[in-house]
């Protein structure tokens, strides 16, 4: 029988470091950190309460290969086992790429989608069996209740083939906050590489903050979103970002000038709308930031756009954070 | 003109013999005279014009920058002239004042000075009239060589004592001979480009090692913003953070309004996490960006690596024929521009020759000189062509080696006299082996009848294997063994 500890390939710590931003994708709203060990093959999700998800990821490099699937999650169990005596651990994940987890084909329809997420409870029987006979034979006590068979497809080494399942839910996952403008690609690879830059560790944690404020950090960008708030044209707006982005994000991105605009604003005409709120007070109070801004060579108008556009972004990413933080309650 | 005395110094001492030598030259005719050839007649007549300031190339066995020649001879104005030559410096002394000259680029003041010759295109041509080499000399009619790269061109010498030069013309006659030199240049890559290209030469041109330095290149150009927008923001977090710390410092306290004392720190001040965290999470997107690169950048430089140990160094013809593949050279196009620019060439030579041609006395004046002493040699018009402008005749072919001969003679002294007639220089003449070819002795004396009658006033130096000439007062140099015991 294969160890548990054996050392994970890079196939495999690729599949388990997916699977963790899946399970982090699938409780974000509860979750805060998720640990991969790589030794032991485990995913360990803190959430917000403190409670745990543990999880053993196994992998198979060839979908059609179940020589050893029933090796694999015999010793998953045994580890999830090991794992259900810690305190505070709610849910038990036995996490697999193999399409037949229980080399049987007569329960592989249940497994045929590309991502399959089944409590014990609705296994087929047959799976129930077979697990609750290893656990007889082997003297595991877990409750079977918190186990939940999850079966990833996660194939090929075409990118776009292998991470189809992850993909998806990142896109999900965005669209749910209203988010349609960040490719899910980067993102995604961008979370991918939060693993991949400690995999020499063996060990790594991902907070939810961490997935998140790159999100936000984007959705931040002064850009369209800015201009549109500005009635400016598009176009115009481009040209100036051009020359004049650094200079606008030496502002916004600046506490003290941050701090000044919030501080403003909020006492400013608090019974009115939020959007009419904005226009009125770049409209009216934007000249009084004239001197953080130091444009000598720019025309009037060119200088009166970076202002306002500076103001109008501080104004818009203080609303994204919170907007953000809150769906994905953070 | 004339030659008084040559002096040769050897420029290495040398302890065994003399090192020196003077020759001595009479003001009528002199006869570098010795029995046997490869004596170094030739060599000491190419001395003097070398010891003139003239670019003479070397005779087999004599190095001319060996030596330092000390050249006396009665110059303009019937002033005593000494020139001292080492390589490519001259001295001019006139006994009272010493001027020095670079070579070739002061050659024409030096020798305007020397002939008291204003007109440069004259002084130009002066030694191809008065000098016969032996090597060339006898096959330059009107136009070519004289000895090494000195040219001669009748046009030039008649539009120089006709005073008819045309700086505008001649300078776009050189311009346009330049470019054509230029642009054959550039057809002979051209061809060589499409011999290498023929031979598929050039499949290990485009090498993978090319184009991984091209995809290099692109990202080190990705990289750059990329880099500098990480340290902007690492500055603004950096400001941020002692801003905060300037604040926290103060210990300030404030009091909500629900009683509670809240103290001023980065924990309390709105806004303050909530900024810190959008930095690093920029901060940490662009690092990705750059990691990503930086990744692309190893893994293309570990092939490089790889491909320089596959493949062995270009050698330098490689690496050359590597650069000409690469010059964009459009063949047809540059041979239709040499031969536009061919036929301005010949426009110009045309217009050159017209503009000396028209209406100039001096070539009927020439013509007469040349006809009446061809016709003392026993030619007739079927040598020379009774029309004036046959001296500008391109057709050498039709006469025979003797023939030739004598016609070159008759065009050389008829130079002289008319240079004579016209500057009032009289200039030596001088001939080497004018007796080769199949020339008769009978013809040779006839020339040397005319030199004794026509040119007693210019001195005439002539290198031969025969002493036998008749002329009364001549000076025999006499050759034996080395012209040079040094």
């Amino acid at each position: 029988m294969k160890s548990s500890n054996a050392s994970a390939s890079a196939f495999g710590w690729d599949f388990q470091s997916n699977a963790a931003i899946m399970l982090m994708l699938k409780n974000i709203e509860r979750a805060s950190k998720v640990k991969v060990e790589g030794q032991s093959e485990d995913v360990e999700i803190t959430l917000a309460d403190g409670k745990k998800l543990m999880s053993q990821v196994k992998a198979v490099v060839k979908p059609d290969d179940f020589s050893h699937v029933k090796e694999k999650l015999e010793a998953g169990l045994r580890t999830l086992n090991n794992a259900s005596k810690l305190s505070d651990v709610e849910q038990l994940f036995f996490v697999t790429n193999s399409p037949n987890p229980f080399n049987d084909t007569k329960t592989m329809y249940k497994f045929s989608s590309p991502l399959n997420i089944v409590p014990f409870s609705e296994l087929p029987t047959a799976c129930q069996q077979t697990i609750s006979d290893i656990c007889t034979s082997e003297g595991y006590d877990f409750d079977t209740a918190l186990l939940t068979v999850c079966v990833m497809q996660f194939h090929g080494e075409n990118e776009d083939e292998r991470y189809k399942v992850l993909s998806t839910l990142t896109t999900e996952f965005l669209n749910n906050l209203g988010i349609y403008r960040i490719s899910t690609g980067s993102l995604l690879t961008l979370w991918q590489h939060s693993f991949a830059v400690n995999a020499s560790q063996v060990t790594t944690s991902i907070t939810k903050r961490q997935m998140v404020w790159p999100i936000i950090a984007i959705l931040c960008e002064v850009g369209d979103d800015d201009a549109k708030l500005e009635e400016y044209d598009e176009n115009d707006v481009t040209e100036i970002l051009q020359k004049y982005r650094s200079v606008i994000n030496n502002n916004s991105e600046r506490f003290e000038f941050v701090s000044r605009v919030l501080s403003d604003y909020s006492d400013f005409h608090p019974e009115m709308k939020s959007k009419e709120r904005t226009k009125k007070f770049t409209d009216e109070k934007w000249q009084n930031y004239k001197d953080s801004f130091d444009l000598r060579s720019a025309n009037l108008t060119t200088v009166e756009m970076v202002i306002r556009l500076t103001i109008t972004n501080v104004l818009r990413s203080r609303n994204v954070i919170a907007d953000i933080k809150s769906k994905v309650k953070l | 003109m004339r030659i008084v005395s040559l002096q040769v110094n050897a420029n290495q001492l040398n302890l065994l013999n003399d090192n020196q030598k003077v020759f001595s030259f009479g003001e009528n005719v002199n006869i570098v005279y010795s029995t046997k050839n490869s004596v170094g007649k030739t060599t000491l007549l190419r001395l003097l014009m070398y010891a003139l300031g003239y670019p003479i190339p070397n005779t087999r066995g004599i190095q001319f920058s060996d030596y330092e020649t000390i050249l006396t001879v009665v110059g303009a104005n019937n002033k005593t002239f000494v020139l001292t030559r080492n390589r490519d410096y001259i001295e001019l002394s006139d006994g009272r004042t010493e001027k020095g000259y670079s070579l070739p680029v002061e050659q024409n003041e030096l020798h305007s000075t020397l002939y008291g010759i204003d007109n440069l295109e004259v002084v130009d041509n002066l030694l191809g009239a008065f000098y016969v080499d032996q090597e060339k000399g006898w096959t330059l009619l009107n136009r070519g060589k004289v000895i090494g790269n000195i040219h001669f061109s009748i046009e030039s010498l008649l539009r120089g004592l006709s005073n008819r030069t045309n700086d505008e013309l001649s300078e776009r006659l050189a311009t346009v001979k330049r470019e054509i030199q230029k642009y054959k240049h550039m057809l002979d890559v051209a061809a060589y480009k499409a011999e290498i290209n023929q031979l598929g030469e050039t499949a290990f041109l485009d090498s993978p090692a090319d184009d991984i330095e091209n995809k290099l290149e692109v990202l080190y150009c990705e990289r750059k913003p990329i880099e500098e927008e990480l340290s902007r923001i690492k500055s603004v977090i950096r400001k941020n953070t002692n801003f905060e710390k300037f604040i926290t410092s103060f210990k300030l306290r404030v009091k909500a309004p629900n009683g509670d004392e809240v103290p001023v720190n980065k924990d309390t001040l709105i806004g303050y996490e909530d900024n810190v965290e959008l930095l690093v999470a920029r901060q940490k997107i662009y690092y990705e960006q750059l990691t990503t690169i930086d990744r692309k950048i190893a893994s293309l430089k570990a092939q490089l690596d790889k491909e320089a140990t596959l493949v062995d160094m270009k050698t330098s013809l490689q690496q050359f024929d590597s650069e000409i593949s690469r010059i964009n050279i459009d063949a047809v196009a540059t041979q239709k521009i040499i031969n536009k620019l061919e036929k301005e060439r010949r426009a110009l030579e045309e217009e050159v020759i017209k503009s000396v041609k028209q209406d100039n006395p001096l070539i009927g004046e020439l013509h007469q000189l040349i006809s009446s002493y061809a016709m003392r040699l026993g030619l007739d018009e079927k040598h020379v062509g009774a029309k004036s402008d046959y001296i500008f005749t391109n057709d050498l072919k039709s006469l025979s080696g003797a023939i030739f001969h004598k016609v070159v003679f008759a065009f050389k002294i008829s130079y002289v006299k008319l240079i004579q007639k016209h500057t009032g220089v009289c200039l030596p003449i001088i001939l080497d082996s004018p007796s080769g070819r199949e020339v008769s002795m009978e013809n040779v004396n006839e020339m040397m009848a005319i030199l004794a009658e026509d040119y007693a006033d210019h001195q005439i130096i002539i290198a031969s294997i025969y002493n036998s000439y008749d002329f009364p007062d001549k000076n025999v140099i006499v050759l034996q063994d080395r012209l040079l015991p040094f």
